[in-house]
């Protein structure tokens, strides 16, 4: 019973399992590896004094290629469904707003001025998503990670079985040696 | 859920489950089964290098139009096996056979 739970268990699991590992290693050395836009810079003013929100959401997409910007063009109201998030960074002085298209393009904008400081992909988006299974379509998928985490934990339960099972069963029963 | 999702899903977790099956009492069936055994697990061996590969690089959620990349991520799993037990099967008539 051990013996086929880990067999079964271990295959059916592998490629699961070396997404997840692999993608685990991958995100932990994203900044290493430059799958997030690393942007040195002090702040050029005073947090009161930064420009509005609507203000740098237009300075980010106006910067971006046409196709992470899809059908919006410069001079209209910003399409807020272009937009994933917005993360200001007060005491670096640049807020980050990234774009909800495949490549997760991000652009850092400065707070006080609306200067556009760089423009990059997030790869490291991409990897948490597959690496969560979300990338198949959300958090449902949610689930196959977490049957192929539950999956591992079983196996290595099971590999330790078979290992120290049979030991034990050779191991002598009794303590006394006889006196 | 897509077409591909569910080929993707049966290429990772029925494939397996189906090899697995095919495997036990393995030295029982005929040159040609195991020949084409051991041909479907290439296969898939070789599809699971293919498919990782696809999936990590680039790292872009990818589009309906990436067809090369939806092949190697999606298909292969399921596809390369079959393909694999088919040169295996094929392989051992003709070893038989001479």
């Amino acid at each position: 019973m051990a013996f086929h739970g880990h067999l079964w268990l271990g295959v059916l699991s592998t490629v699961a399992l070396l997404v997840i590992a692999i993608t685990g290693i991958l995100l932990n050395h994203k900044r290493g590896l430059g799958l997030m836009p690393e942007v040195e810079h002090t702040p050029s003013g005073a947090f009161t004094e930064s420009v509005s929100l609507e203000q740098l959401a237009r300075a980010a997409l106006e910067a971006v290629p046409q196709a992470a910007r899809k059908d919006w063009q410069p001079g209209q109201p910003v399409d807020v469904g272009l937009i994933d998030r917005m993360d200001a960074r007060p005491r670096n002085g640049f807020v980050k707003v990234r774009l909800r298209d495949a490549a997760s393009t991000e652009v850092t904008v400065d707070l006080h001025t609306g200067r556009v400081l760089h423009v990059g992909e997030r790869g490291d988006v991409f990897f948490e998503k597959l690496h969560s299974g979300e990338i198949f379509g959300g958090q449902p998928y949610v689930l196959l990670s977490d049957v192929a985490a539950i999956a591992l934990v079983i196996t290595l339960i099971t590999g330790y079985w078979l290992w120290l099972a049979p030991k034990m069963s050779r191991a002598p029963s009794g303590g006394g040696d006889g006196a | 859920m897509t077409l591909g999702a569910f080929v993707l899903i049966v290429g990772v977790y029925v494939m397996p489950l189906v090899l697995l099956a095919w495997g036990h009492g393995l030295r029982r069936r005929s040159p040609r089964l195991q020949r084409a055994f051991w041909g479907a697990i290439g296969g898939h061996l070789v599809a699971m290098l293919l498919a990782l590969g696809a999936a990590l690089y680039s790292p872009i959620v990818w589009t309906g139009d990436e067809s090369v990349r939806g092949f190697l991520g999606l298909w292969t799993l399921l596809l390369l096996p079959l393909a694999g037990a088919a040169v295996g099967a094929a392989t051992a008539r003709r070893s038989a056979a001479s």
